[in-house]
C-alpha cells in the first residue's frame, strides 16, 4: 500500500500540473463539463502512453483491462494497481509469455533481432521507453506546400494517427463467460478472466498473422469472429470458416448479438449485428442483409452496443447512428467529430470517443465534448463503468483516462506540495513546451506578426534618393591678331542645375490585394505549418514531458526493488531529459547538468 | 578472438559488477548510480549530441541568426545608383569687339561638361515585412527537424548502448556465445554513434570501454 500511495498522487500530480494553461480552449463545437466531470490520467506505471483498447469487467467494473501495443495489464481495485498479465511481441505477433503457463511461442526471428533487448534482461520493457519520434513522417525538404504535402502525419480528423495507433496490439476485449478475448492485429488470444498475472494467456490458433476485431457467441454457442477478412466462425476443433455469406473481404469490425424482446407468444429473435467497413450487416449468423443508412449506406462503421432500451449504436466515420431494437430503421444519425467507439454511461446516456475526444449525448443538449483535464484527445476505446467515482474509462495515444468528479482536487494540495518537491528547479510543462516551441523555426505568434506586419507594411514607401550636379568649365580665349594666336584669358567652372532630390512611392497595390484575398498566400501557408508545429510539439513534447514527471516523481517516491529496476528507471529517466533537451534546443537540463538558460 | 571477447567481458565485468544488492536494502539508488558512475569516463550524452549535430551542421547557432539577418538587410539600400558623364560640346561662341585702337577678336569656347549623379533607393516595405523572413523561417524549420531527428536518434542509440554496459556490470556474460554477442552489439553501437559524429564518439571513448 505503501507503494500504492505514491502511484495514485502521481496520478493526481499529474492531473494538476497538467491543467497548467499550457494550451488555450480550441475553438469549435460546444465543450463544456459535464457535471463537474474531469477526466483523469492514470494507468500502469510502466507504461503511460499508446493504450489501445479497455475494458470493465459487466459484472464488476472495478476490474479494468488496458492493453497497448505489447502488453495487457488488468486491475482489480479500480485503476490504483495493475498486474501484468499477456505481453505480445510488437514485431511478430507471437507472445512471449513471461509466466510460466499457457503457450510459450518462440518467434525465429527473435534471436537475430539486433534491436531486441539482450539475453536474461528485463531492465528496458518495450513499452517503458515513449517513443515521439517514431512518427510516421517529417516534413520533406523539397518545399512544397502544406497541401501537397504528403508527409502530413495527420489529417483534419487525426485518423492518421489512430490508424497507426491501432496497427499494432491489442484492438478490443471481450469479455465472454470465464474468458477475456484478447482481439489484436495479428490473431486472437484468450485470458482467464480471473487471471491477474501472466501465465494464463493462450494464443488461438487462429489467423495469426490476421486481425481479429472482435469476437461474439451467437445464437446456438457458435463462436464468431469479426476480422479483417469478413467474418468468421471458430469451430470447436478450432478451425476458423469463413462465412461465405458476408461479402468477401469486407472487414468487419464489431459484432453484437442483439435479442429482440418476445412479444405476445412470439419467441425473441436473436440476431448478429455486424459493423462493417462497408456499411452495417444483420443477420441470424447464416445469412446477412445490408441495412440501408440512408445517405452514407457503405459507411466505414467502427463499433456496434446495444442500449439499455435496446436501441442500436453504431458509430464510425465520424457519425454516431441509434437505430431502433429491430436494427432495420436509423431512428438518428448524429455527426460526431471523430467518433470511432460508443459505450453506455453510468446514467445510461451514449458516450463516444474518437479522434477529437470524447462526446456525450444528452436529450437537452446533443452532443457535448467533454475534455476537462483531457490533454490529448486522441482515444481510440472507451469502458462503462460504476464502481466508485469513477463513470467512465478511455483510452488514448496518452495513455489511460477515467471520467471523475472533480472533488478529487481535494489533493491538490498535497499534490502541489508533492510535485514541488520531485521536481523542483526543473522547468515546467508549460515552460518545457515553451521552451520547445522557441526552438522550432517558426512559431505562431511570428506568423500572426507577420500578417499585421503584411497589410501594414504599404503604409511606408519606396524611398529615392537623388543627387546630381552638373559642373560647367568655360574658358575664354583672346585673339591676337598681330601674333595670330590664342590666349587663354579666363576659366570658370560653375555649377549648374545641381540638383537633390528625394522621392517617395507608395504602392497601394498590396493593401488593395491584401484586403480582397486577405493574406498572401505564403503567409497562410505558413500560418498553416507553424499550426502543424504547435500541434506537432504538442503531440510530441508535453506527452514526453508527462512521462518523465510521472517516472520522476515515482522514482523519488518509491524504493525501487532491485538494482536492476533502479538502472532501468535511471536510464529511462535519462533518455527522457536528452530527448526532452533535443526537442527544447538545449534548453531542459540532463542528468542535473546545467541547461542552456541555466535552469537546474 | 572469441577468448579474447570473452576475456575482455569478463574484465568488465569485474571490474564493474558489485555484489549482489538484496531488494531490501535501502542502498539500492546509491549502488545502482555507482554503477552508472563506472561510465562517467565516457561522453556525456549532451556531448555526442553536440558532436554529432557539429557534424550534420545543424547546430542551432548555425542558424539562430538568419531571422534577424533577413530582416536587418533590408536597412541597406535595396539599389545604388552612380553615374558620372563628361560632355565636350565644342561649341564656340566668336565674338569680335572692335575699338578706336583697332580690332581685337575674342574667341570664347563653353567646352566639357561634368555631370555627376548618384541615386539610392530603399523598399521600407521591407523592414516592416520581409518575405525573406518567410523563406528563412521554413528553412529553420526543416533543419529542426532534420536535427531532432539526428539527435533523437543518437540518444536512442546511446542509451541502447548503456543499456548494454549496465546489462554486462550487472550480470556479467558466462559463456562465450552471449560474451561475443554482447560485445558485438556494443561495437555495432559504437560504429553507429560514429557514423553520426564523424568519429568523434570512438575518439572520446577510453580504450577497453
Amino acid at each position: 500500500m505503501g507503494r500504492l500511495l505514491p502511484i495514485r498522487l502521481v496520478g493526481v500530480a499529474l492531473c494538476l500540473a497538467l491543467s497548467a494553461p499550457v494550451w488555450a480552449a480550441e475553438p469549435g463545437p460546444a465543450t463544456t463539463r459535464a457535471s463537474d466531470l474531469v477526466w483523469e490520467p492514470i494507468g500502469p506505471v510502466t507504461t503511460s502512453a499508446g493504450m489501445t483498447a479497455v475494458a470493465t469487467d459487466p459484472e464488476d467494473t472495478r476490474v479494468i483491462w488496458v492493453g497497448s501495443a505489447t502488453s495487457v495489464w488488468v486491475s482489480e481495485d479500480g485503476g490504483t494497481s495493475w498486474n501484468l498479465v499477456l505481453q505480445l511481441s510488437r514485431a511478430s505477433g507471437l507472445a512471449r509469455e513471461a509466466g510460466d503457463g499457457g503457450e510459450v511461442e518462440v518467434d525465429p526471428d527473435e534471436a537475430t533481432d539486433p534491436d531486441a533487448p539482450p539475453e536474461g534482461s528485463d531492465i528496458f520493457e518495450e513499452d517503458t521507453f515513449v517513443d515521439p519520434t517514431n512518427r510516421n513522417s517529417r516534413d520533406d525538404d523539397d518545399g512544397d506546400d502544406d497541401s501537397t504535402d504528403s508527409n502530413s502525419d495527420q489529417d483534419d480528423d487525426g485518423s492518421a494517427d489512430n490508424d497507426q495507433q491501432q496497427r499494432f496490439g491489442v484492438t478490443r476485449f471481450r469479455i465472454l463467460q470465464d474468458k477475456v478475448w484478447v482481439c489484436t492485429s495479428h490473431g486472437l488470444w484468450s485470458i482467464a478472466r480471473s487471471a491477474r498475472r501472466t501465465g494464463t494467456g493462450t494464443e488461438v490458433r487462429f489467423g495469426r498473422r490476421m486481425a481479429v476485431n472482435d469476437v461474439a457467441r451467437g445464437p446456438d454457442k457458435r463462436f464468431f469472429l469479426a476480422t479483417e477478412r469478413g467474418l468468421w466462425q471458430l469451430g470447436d476443433d478450432g478451425i476458423g470458416r469463413q462465412l461465405p455469406q458476408v461479402e468477401d473481404e469486407v472487414e468487419v469490425n464489431a459484432i453484437q448479438v442483439v435479442t429482440s424482446a418476445a412479444v405476445a407468444d412470439a419467441k425473441p429473435v436473436t440476431r448478429i449485428v455486424l459493423a462493417t467497413s462497408r456499411g452495417l450487416r444483420i443477420g441470424d449468423g447464416d445469412r446477412f442483409e445490408h441495412i440501408s443508412m440512408g445517405a452514407k449506406d457503405d459507411a466505414g462503421l467502427d463499433d456496434v452496443i446495444v442500449e439499455p432500451n435496446g436501441h442500436i449504436a453504431v458509430a464510425g466515420g465520424g457519425t454516431v447512428y441509434r437505430m431502433d431494437p429491430s436494427g432495420s430503421v436509423v431512428d438518428e444519425a448524429w455527426p460526431v467529430p471523430g467518433a470511432s467507439r460508443v459505450a453506455v454511461g453510468r446514467q445510461g446516456q451514449l458516450w463516444t470517443v474518437g479522434s477529437k475526444g470524447a462526446w456525450k449525448y444528452t436529450a437537452d443538449e446533443g452532443w457535448v465534448r467533454t475534455v476537462e483535464g483531457l490533454f490529448d484527445r486522441r482515444l481510440v476505446d472507451v469502458a462503462p463503468s460504476d464502481a466508485g467515482d469513477v463513470n467512465l474509462w478511455v483510452v488514448g495515444r496518452a495513455g489511460l483516462w477515467r471520467l471523475v468528479p472533480e472533488t478529487a482536487k481535494v489533493f491538490q494540495s498535497q499534490m502541489a506540495a508533492l510535485q514541488a518537491r520531485t521536481l523542483a528547479g526543473y522547468p515546467d510543462s508549460s515552460k518545457t513546451v515553451h521552451d520547445a516551441l522557441e526552438a522550432r523555426g517558426v512559431k505562431q505568434s511570428q506568423v500572426d506578426s507577420w500578417v499585421i506586419e503584411e497589410r501594414l507594411a504599404w503604409l511606408l514607401p519606396h524611398v529615392f534618393l537623388q543627387y546630381r550636379t552638373n559642373r560647367v568649365r568655360n574658358e575664354d580665349y583672346v585673339t591676337i591678331d598681330v601674333l595670330d594666336r590664342q590666349i587663354l584669358d579666363a576659366v570658370e567652372v560653375k555649377p549648374q542645375d545641381d540638383e537633390f532630390r528625394i522621392e517617395a512611392r507608395w504602392d497601394l497595390m498590396p493593401a488593395l490585394l491584401a484586403a480582397i484575398n486577405g493574406s498572401e498566400a505564403r503567409v497562410a501557408s505558413t500560418r498553416g505549418r507553424a499550426r502543424k508545429q504547435q500541434e506537432r510539439v504538442r503531440e510530441v513534447v508535453l506527452p514526453l514531458w508527462q512521462t518523465w514527471a510521472k517516472k520522476r516523481m515515482e522514482y523519488e517516491t518509491n524504493e525501487p526493488a532491485s538494482t536492476r529496476e533502479a538502472l532501468r528507471d535511471l536510464l529511462t529517466l535519462a533518455k527522457l531529459e536528452a530527448d526532452l533537451h533535443v526537442y527544447t534546443g538545449g534548453r531542459f537540463p540532463v542528468g542535473g547538468a546545467k541547461s542552456k538558460n541555466g535552469a537546474k | 578472438m572469441i577468448r579474447k571477447f570473452l576475456q575482455a567481458a569478463s574484465v568488465m565485468g569485474l571490474m564493474v559488477v558489485a555484489a549482489p544488492v538484496h531488494a531490501d536494502d535501502p542502498q539500492i539508488k546509491a549502488e545502482a548510480q555507482r554503477i552508472l558512475a563506472q561510465f562517467d569516463n565516457e561522453p556525456k550524452i549532451v556531448q555526442v549530441q553536440q558532436a554529432a549535430s557539429s557534424y550534420a551542421r545543424v547546430n542551432p547557432d548555425s542558424y539562430d541568426s538568419w531571422m534577424t539577418s533577413a530582416r536587418l538587410a533590408n536597412l541597406l539600400p535595396k539599389r545604388l545608383y552612380g553615374h558620372m558623364r563628361n560632355t565636350n560640346t565644342d561649341s564656340k561662341d566668336l565674338r569680335t569687339t572692335t575699338a578706336s585702337s583697332g580690332s581685337v577678336s575674342d574667341l570664347t569656347s563653353n567646352d566639357d561638361q561634368l555631370q555627376l549623379e548618384v541615386r539610392l533607393e530603399w523598399d521600407l516595405t521591407k523592414v516592416v515585412f520581409n518575405r525573406d523572413g518567410i523563406a528563412a523561417a521554413r528553412q529553420i524549420e526543416r533543419i529542426v527537424n532534420q536535427r531532432e531527428d539526428l539527435l533523437t536518434t543518437v540518444n536512442k542509440l546511446y542509451f541502447a548502448r548503456r543499456q548494454l554496459q549496465v546489462e554486462i556490470a550487472l550480470d556479467p556474460p558466462t559463456s562465450v556465445d552471449r560474451a561475443v554477442k554482447t560485445q558485438l552489439r556494443i561495437q555495432g553501437l559504437t560504429a553507429d554513434l560514429d557514423a553520426l559524429t564523424g568519429g568523434w564518439f570512438s575518439k572520446h571513448v577510453p580504450k577497453g570501454s
